[in-house]
């Protein structure tokens, strides 16, 4: 199942990144989710709290990998900060350490929405990249 | 008296000050030797997602020659 070519679930990713206000250097921060399987078999998702400038913490999954008693099939998040910053700091675009090793700990695959590309970890944390922000997100950019 | 420093302990601290701004106390630090310079990488533990930077010091006088920050 191609959980992007899902428009809720994209509509959710590009509204994630939306309240991320990446554009913002003040305001900038991580946001995220979780895309469950809800009792009807139709896919939503459940974001978590907001996160910072670079991390942000997911809610406890528990032992069946559900949340609100849902299965979980996948996490999202978003790395708002450029890849240098207004005051010239360098930031990792893709996925980053302890993205890979939270996802290989939970055997889940997840998604990453950066400034210019879109990435995916699979379930063993391998990292490939999607395709470009705008064109993985594009019915539901901003208007 | 002589105090010799060992000059891994001396380059992570060096990366340390570095990345301060997003690196913890209790990251996990790994270091690979890349010859002229040693390249540290600090990973939060717990449950976040992000954070951390990998740091590359240089070896004979510490200069900083790059930071990348994770998110």
């Amino acid at each position: 199942m191609d959980l992007l070519a899902n428009p809720a679930i994209v509509a959710e990713l590009s509204r994630a990144w939306r309240e991320s206000h990446a554009d913002d250097p003040i305001a900038r921060h991580e946001e995220g989710g979780y895309i469950v399987r809800n009792p009807d078999l139709s896919y939503g998702v459940e974001r978590w709290p907001r996160g910072g400038q670079s991390r942000i913490v997911p809610p406890s999954l528990d032992a069946n990998t559900c949340y609100n008693g849902k299965a979980v099939v996948a996490a999202f998040h978003t790395h708002p900060n450029p890849p240098i910053d207004e005051t010239g700091r360098e930031w990792e675009q893709g996925p980053s350490e302890s993205d890979r090793r939270w996802h290989k700990r939970r055997k889940l695959k997840g998604f990453v929405v950066s400034r210019t590309l879109v990435y995916q970890i699979d379930a063993s944390a391998n990292i490939s990249v999607i395709g470009k922000r705008d064109e993985v997100l594009s019915l539901w950019s901003s208007s | 008296m002589v105090l010799l420093l060992n000059p891994l302990l001396e380059g992570l601290e060096a990366a340390r000050r570095a990345a301060a701004d997003v690196i913890d106390a209790n990251d996990e630090v790994t270091v690979d030797d890349q010859g002229d310079h040693w390249l540290f990488e600090f990973i939060p533990r717990g449950d976040a997602l992000g954070g951390g930077a990998r740091v590359s010091v240089a070896k004979d006088d510490f200069r900083i020659l790059k930071v990348i920050r994770g998110q």
